[in-house]
């Protein structure tokens, strides 16, 4: 795009002089002078005291001028707010109009012609969540339109530093850190009484719903039967809880010795187990036991004896026989367990507040473990192995320890890994699988191992830096930044938006420049010389523009825009103190080594003097 | 490492050995050469597996005239163990055979299981439950009627492969056949499996991939394996080793691993119980069989002539099927053999009175009808089986010799009625065995007749058992038959004990005590609460609430210190039932789940079994467990608790038997009357080995290490602490004898924090043999036992 200054010289030739008044934040109309080109909207105003001037690029207007109906005005809407001109007459503002029009709707269309193009610029397996990250951060949206899209930096050059972005995963953040379940269980749904009236108080929240849903998938069951056409969500679990403590009642009164009062009434067969749920959970185990660690599998034990009846009668079952049924107690302990375990996976994280949308959730999670159970019969035959290296490595101390097996290496995505690796490795990826640049050549192995048994030797200075130094740094980097912000609040009040968005834009676009350029050193390769000289290049036209903001303001702004932007133009001239210093080095290196060997030296960019 | 032990070339997959796995093997290796039976007791935690497999099977390398090495497993989790440490004997032995002109010495090793674990014919085990519970008539137990019993699969299988159906099928295109068993019947002699070590998983996959009946090829399989790994019963039960090892040469090693309850495995093989359903099921059996022979008299006159002809000439055993060479398979309808010990059958004809079979049902009738009027009492029978049959004789007039036909007339019935569907007719299966049984035996059995549980006098749920006395009746083929039998534990204290409970000579009997670089065990006994209130569960104690507080609460402070895993045992089922929950309602519950996760082995062992996986996931990603469990339970059999899996093992009181069980009662007397054996010390004995099983579940290795808490006032004494195993007590402090639950916390910490810290294995010498070393010894002192002092 603006590869040619040239070019952009010439598109930024006045197109139009007219003189206007323009509407200000606060309602003043202050009289100025309004200048028209291809590229900028320029307002100057007539006593520099009144009001500062006005710039504006015409690609950030964001949508259609409108005009005032009966009065010569017109509204500009930009990106972080409009501006608001009102010309002498309404000839002019049609003037201006008329001659707006046309490069605005050039812009919009090229921004869109961009835009639809960016998806197909992103590369890889990533390209949506770039696309949605850019969305989403309008500051890095501007910074990657302005300098990779004109091809100031590559795509991958761009997104190396930003893989944390990538790897966080969708936007919002929905994937954070995966939360467990807590193992106690009985705690939820026990009932608290305040002791003066005779009524007990249940606490519900999602978690618990979760939890009792998850755990006793017959209430589940009953529930997306009857809520909500049966029964309100609240009936629901004021059903539920009484039907729970009816039953803890009766367990007690058991336990106690006491006769089993079982009345009919009590029973609420809404939460009565089907006999389908029965077989269900069955089928659920029966599936499971086959991939248990066969050491641990009783069932099968089980199954190699005898029937009923061979034998002694059964020490505990003989008694068992009566009491048919199981403690339920015991069931709900591994239930629980095994639910724990288990996890919640992606039920946990979605933030669902009724109890509908936490059944749904279950229901769908466990359809699709239903679904996976049933495919993959894959990860068996590994947790087989795992299972039989475990039982034949009981006695491991008899392994003399240097016989330590291999494990294998493990990572997680490979793609980001060799990505973040070649980004480190230097510029492109192309140049990090050049044997130069750290690929897996085995002298280079060599090389690197004997470079580093040497910084051994030489050591390290302890410490790094000297102390009073570091002090020193920190004490004037923390009174500089004390000082930039008082400016910055300052700055805030005083600049108009427009002015502040291009001075945010100038120094953000400085930033990523800079972050790369210093990542080309040492440039020990011809990519980083290269792309070193490509920076410098860049960022020599951003210390210009600097200048230019700089020199255009008029009075307090003045010293404002030059103290806002000072960090900036001291950052870029110690990148290019340090550039000309390399820059010396490389030729003399590179005159070192064309004498003797008398080879074209390929591809130099003439640098800047 | 290869290790010279007496002259004979050991081949052990490590490069260190401890010095009581080389004594061990010397042992064995002693016994072994005087082709004799021995005795062994080795520390859990010692290798004692695999030390057994490398000797045995280098001995068989050295000795080809050495039979099959038959190792007896006390549960399926074991063999399948055994298996897996085999495979990596073999696989390291390999390594020694490497080169020209070498191959490694071929050895085929599997395991033999019930067609319910092997079986992969979707069609037979994957049956569902309730589709069966219908087809059940007893209907005993409903958790248990819900899934398919290993009766019922054997049946579906014989409905799929029984030689007169596979007949039928010649026929009859309709008639349905399994897929894989006819594979591996047309493999023919083909039909055979690579040199190798087959874990069941691997025999199963092996099925699938060519399309052959695992169980089938197993028991075929039997007669050219080096290496069986099988369950007890397999070997000591009539029933079952008539049919399976009946081929088995004189020659083999015969092992029985974690054999301390190996008494009460003989008895249960030659014990019955029938109850009320049971004989009423019998009764409707016998109708079912009434109707098939009316039919076949119709129908088929000649078959029921020719069984005639074939019990008047006695081949009952091998008449009512042709009996195939021993390379031939193994036909699908075997059936259980007879009950009684194989010197005890008689070779004779039937007795005329049952040869016809609506007699011989007649016959089943009237003796049904009698148990049913000794069932119907109101007080408990004890009686020996003498007097049983002078009662028969007098009421029915049936002899005893006429019933100990029962079980072979109605094998042979069933086979020429052709009925398939065999767990329907084991009612009166029971009822047969029982009569063949009490015709048998005149001594060492007693029949008790319960009109209900003492625990529960208000049901009644009558029952009448045939309970066997005497455990060396069982054994004693075994002795007999096999020239070495192998028996070993990690708990056979004290060890003069089993001889006489076995009524065997063993040539070796030895007990090992362990060598360790460090203590990495720590048995304490608990005796207190931290309230200092004392700690039992005696009978009058252990419903006292400040008791069960205290138990809880020392869980919840261990689950708070100890990480990882944690198990405690129970007593008894209905103990732990009513312990947890009122752990429960006194809020303990909760407060140990904040610390950890909690799992309980339940009556259901497909629950149990998932929640033993669970725990063990748990432990993998660092929660913590605990989990909760019963002494003679499944778990405490057969599950190992090693490593992060149990860094603290918890005894909650002394697992003594039901002592007021009338067959207790009586086995007791007999060990009296028999062997002199006073009760208290029988009682003693038999819960402090159970206990001594139970903790030494957390130590599977020097390099592991774990806490034991003996957490009941009774463990003080000494009549308790005598009958522990050595390796236990040559570790119990004499400070950490009386505990209460706040010093218990202070030793726990002090041992974690002790045992964390790395060590040097590598005080070899003391703990650890290196292959020179161990070499050394043989060299420098042949003959004598080698005492280990300290090498540096």
């Amino acid at each position: 795009m603006a590869l040619d200054p040239g070019a952009d010289e010439e598109r930024d030739t006045p197109l139009l002089v007219k003189r206007c008044m323009c509407m200000l934040p606060d309602k003043r109309k202050v009289p100025g002078v309004l200048t028209l080109s291809r590229l900028h909207i320029q307002w100057l105003p007539n006593n520099p005291a009144t009001a500062q001037p006005l710039k504006l690029a015409t690609s950030s207007i964001a949508g259609a001028l409108q005009r005032a109906k009966g009065k010569p005005m017109v509204r500009i809407p930009t990106v972080p707010d409009a501006a608001i001109f009102e010309l002498e007459c309404e000839a002019d503002r049609d003037a201006v109009v008329e001659l707006l029009q046309p490069v605005v709707a050039q812009v919009q269309a090229k921004g869109k012609q961009v835009a639809g193009a960016a998806p197909r610029l992103h590369q890889g397996p990533d390209a949506a969540r770039k696309q949605a990250l850019l969305t989403e951060h309008k500051d890095l949206g501007a910074v990657y339109q302005q300098l990779v899209l004109s091809g100031l930096l590559t795509e991958a050059e761009f997104w190396a530093s930003r893989m944390h972005l990538l790897r966080a995963g969708p936007p919002g953040g929905t994937r954070q850190q995966r939360s467990g379940i807590s193992s106690a269980m009985l705690a939820a749904g026990q009932p608290t009484a305040d002791g003066r009236v005779d009524r007990v108080t249940f606490q519900l929240t999602p978690d618990i719903m979760r939890q009792i849903f998850m755990e006793k998938p017959h209430v589940q069951r009953a529930y997306q039967d009857n809520v909500p056409h049966k029964l309100t969500e609240k009936e629901f679990f004021q059903r539920y809880f009484k039907h729970q403590l009816v039953k803890q009642m009766e367990q007690r009164r058991q336990a106690a010795g006491g006769a089993p009062a079982h009345s009919a009434e009590d029973e609420d067969e809404l939460f009565s187990q089907r006999q389908g749920d029965a077989e269900q959970l069955q089928r659920e185990a029966s599936a499971r036991i086959k991939r248990v660690d066969p050491t641990v599998n009783v069932a099968a034990d089980t199954y190699d004896a005898l029937g009923e009846g061979f034998g002694l009668p059964g020490k505990e079952s003989g008694a068992s026989t009566q009491q048919a049924a199981p403690n339920s107690l015991f069931q709900d302990l591994n239930r629980h367990g095994a639910v724990v375990l288990d996890g919640a996976g992606d039920v946990l994280l979605a933030n669902q507040a009724t109890a509908t949308e936490v059944a749904e959730a279950i229901e769908r999670a466990r359809q699709a473990r239903q679904a996976s159970a049933r495919n993959g019969s894959g990860g068996a035959s590994s947790s087989q192995q795992a299972w039989q290296r475990r039982a034949g490595s009981a006695l491991e101390d008899l392994r003399s320890a240097a016989t330590g097996d291999w494990a294998e290496l493990n990572i997680k995505d490979p793609r980001r890994y060799f990505d973040t690796a070649s980004a480190s490795a230097g510029g492109t990826p192309a140049a990090a699988q050049t044997p130069a640049a750290g690929g897996p050549g085995g002298g280079d192995r060599q090389s690197v191992l004997a470079g580093l048994r040497q910084a051994e030797a030489q050591g390290r200075p302890d410490p790094i830096i000297p102390p009073r130094a570091a002090a020193e740094v920190l004490q004037e980097l923390s009174q500089a930044e004390a000082r930039q912000d008082e400016l910055a609040a300052a700055a805030e009040t005083s600049l108009l938006a427009p002015m502040q968005a291009s001075l945010r834009q100038t120094a953000m676009t400085c930033n990523e420049l800079l972050r790369h350029f210093w990542s080309c050193f040492p440039a020990n390769t011809a990519a980083r010389q290269d792309k070193a000289t490509r920076l410098q290049k860049a960022l020599t036209d951003q210390y210009r523009t600097t200048e230019t903001m700089v020199g255009q303001a008029i009075g307090t702004d003045r010293t404002m825009i030059s103290g806002l932007m000072r960090p900036v133009q001291q950052a870029l001239d110690a990148a290019f103190d340090k550039y000309d210093g390399e820059q010396a080095q490389w030729r003399a290196s590179k005159r070192h080594a064309a004498m003797p060997a008398t080879q074209p030296i390929s591809q130099r960019p003439t640098l800047p003097a | 490492m290869k290790v010279n032990i007496d002259g004979l070339t050991v081949y052990f997959p490590y490069e260190y050995i401890y010095p009581e796995q080389y004594r061990y093997m010397l042992e064995l290796k002693r016994a072994l050469d005087a082709k004799g039976h021995c005795l062994l007791e080795m520390p859990t935690g010692t290798g004692k597996t695999i030390t057994l497999l490398a000797l045995v099977t280098s001995y068989q390398l050295a000795h080809p005239e050495v039979g099959k090495l038959v190792y007896c497993t006390r549960t399926v989790p074991e063999m399948e163990k055994v298996l897996v440490e085999l495979k990596e004997l073999i696989d390291y032995r390999a390594k020694y055979f490497q080169g020209p002109g070498c191959s490694p010495p071929p050895i085929l090793a599997l395991g033999l299981s019930s067609r319910k674990n092997l079986c992969i014919n979707e069609k037979v085990a994957g049956i569902m439950a309730l589709g069966l519970s219908s087809r059940k008539n007893l209907c005993v137990k409903e958790e248990v009627a819900e899934e398919s019993t290993r009766e019922s699969v054997d049946a579906k299988c014989r409905q799929l492969t029984a030689s007169w159906v596979r007949e039928k099928a010649l026929s009859d295109p309709s008639v349905e056949l399994c897929d894989y068993y006819e594979c591996l019947d047309k493999a023919g002699a083909e039909g055979l499996l690579e040199p190798g070590v087959y874990t069941m998983q691997d025999m199963r996959e092996l099925g699938r991939k060519r399309k052959w009946c695992p169980y089938f090829l197993a028991r075929h399989m039997l007669a050219f394996a080096n290496v069986i790994v099988y369950n007890y019963q397999y070997m000591l039960d009539p029933k079952v080793s008539n049919m399976v090892s009946r081929e088995l040469e004189k020659e083999c090693i015969v092992v029985f691993d974690e054999a301390h309850n190996i008494d009460n495995v003989c008895i249960e093989a030659l014990s019955v119980n029938l109850r009320q359903q049971t004989l009423d099921a019998a009764g409707r059996n016998l109708g079912r069989l009434r109707v098939a022979v009316d039919k076949a008299k119709a129908t088929d006159a000649s078959r029921l002539r020719a069984e005639y002809d074939r019990l008047v000439s006695g081949l009952q055993l091998q008449g009512a099927i042709p009996e195939g060479s021993s390379s031939a398979l193994p036909a699908g309808d075997d059936w259980l053999a007879n009950p009684a010990l194989p010197q005890d059958i008689l070779r004779e004809a039937v007795p005329g009175n049952i040869r016809r079979a609506e007699h011989f049902i007649q016959f089943l009738r009237r003796f049904v009808d009698h148990l049913r009027q000794r069932l119907n009492t109101e007080a408990v029978e004890t009686e020996n089986p003498t007097a049983f049959l002078v009662q028969v004789q007098e009421k029915l007039n049936i002899d005893a010799k006429t019933l100990r036909f029962c079980y072979d007339r109605l094998t042979s019935l069933l086979k020429t009625l052709e009925i398939t569907d065999t767990d329907d007719f084991t009612p009166i299966h029971l009822v047969a065995d029982f009569a063949t049984l009490v015709g048998t035996y005149a001594k060492g059995f007693a029949i008790i007749i319960e009109p209900f549980d003492e625990r529960m006098p208000s049901v009644r749920d009558p029952v009448l058992q045939l309970s066997c006395l005497d455990a060396s009746l069982a054994i004693k083929p075994v002795f007999q038959k096999y020239q070495s039998v192998v028996i070993t534990s990690g708990t056979l204290s004290p060890i003069d004990l089993y001889p006489r409970l076995l009524n065997f000579n063993p040539v070796a009997i030895q007990s090992f005590t362990m060598t360790l670089t460090r203590d990495c065990m720590c048995p304490v006994v608990l005796t207190r609460g931290a309230d200092q209130m004392t700690m039992s569960t005696k009978f009058d104690m252990r419903s006292d609430p400040g008791v069960v507080r205290n138990y809880g609460r020392m869980l919840v402070d261990l689950a708070a210190t100890i990480p990882d895993g944690i198990v405690a045992f129970f007593v008894s089922y209905s103990y732990m039932d009513s312990i947890v929950s009122k752990w429960h309602d006194m809020g303990i519950l909760q407060d140990l789940m904040a610390h950890k996760l909690v799992f309980i082995e339940t009556k259901d062992v497909v629950e149990t079994t998932l929640a033993l996986d669970n725990f063990r996931r748990a432990c993998d990603a660092g929660r913590g467990a605990i989990f909760l469990s019963i002494a003679r339970g499944k778990v405490a059999e057969g599950i190992d608790f090693d490593r992060h899996y149990g860094r603290c093992v918890v005894m909650i009181g002394v697992p003594y038997q039901y002592t007021l069980s009338r067959i207790l009662r009586a086995r007791l007397e007999y060990l009296r009357e028999t062997f002199q054996i006073k009760e208290s010390d029988f009682l003693a004995f038999d819960a402090v080995r159970q206990s001594a099983q139970c903790v030494g579940r957390v130590i599977r290795s020097k390099a592991d290490y774990g806490m034991m808490v003996f957490a009941d006032q009774r463990y003080q004494r000494h009549d308790k602490r005598d009958k522990l195993p050595a390796w236990i007590t040559s570790h119990l402090k004499d400070s950490h004898l009386n505990l209460s639950t706040d010093m218990l916390l202070h030793v726990a910490r002090e041992f974690m924090r002790s045992m964390a810290q790395p060590y040097d294995r590598m005080a070899v010498g003391k703990s650890l043999l290196t292959e020179e070393q161990a070499n050394a010894m043989d060299t420098a002192n042949p003959n004598a036992v080698p005492t280990i002092t300290e090498v540096t």
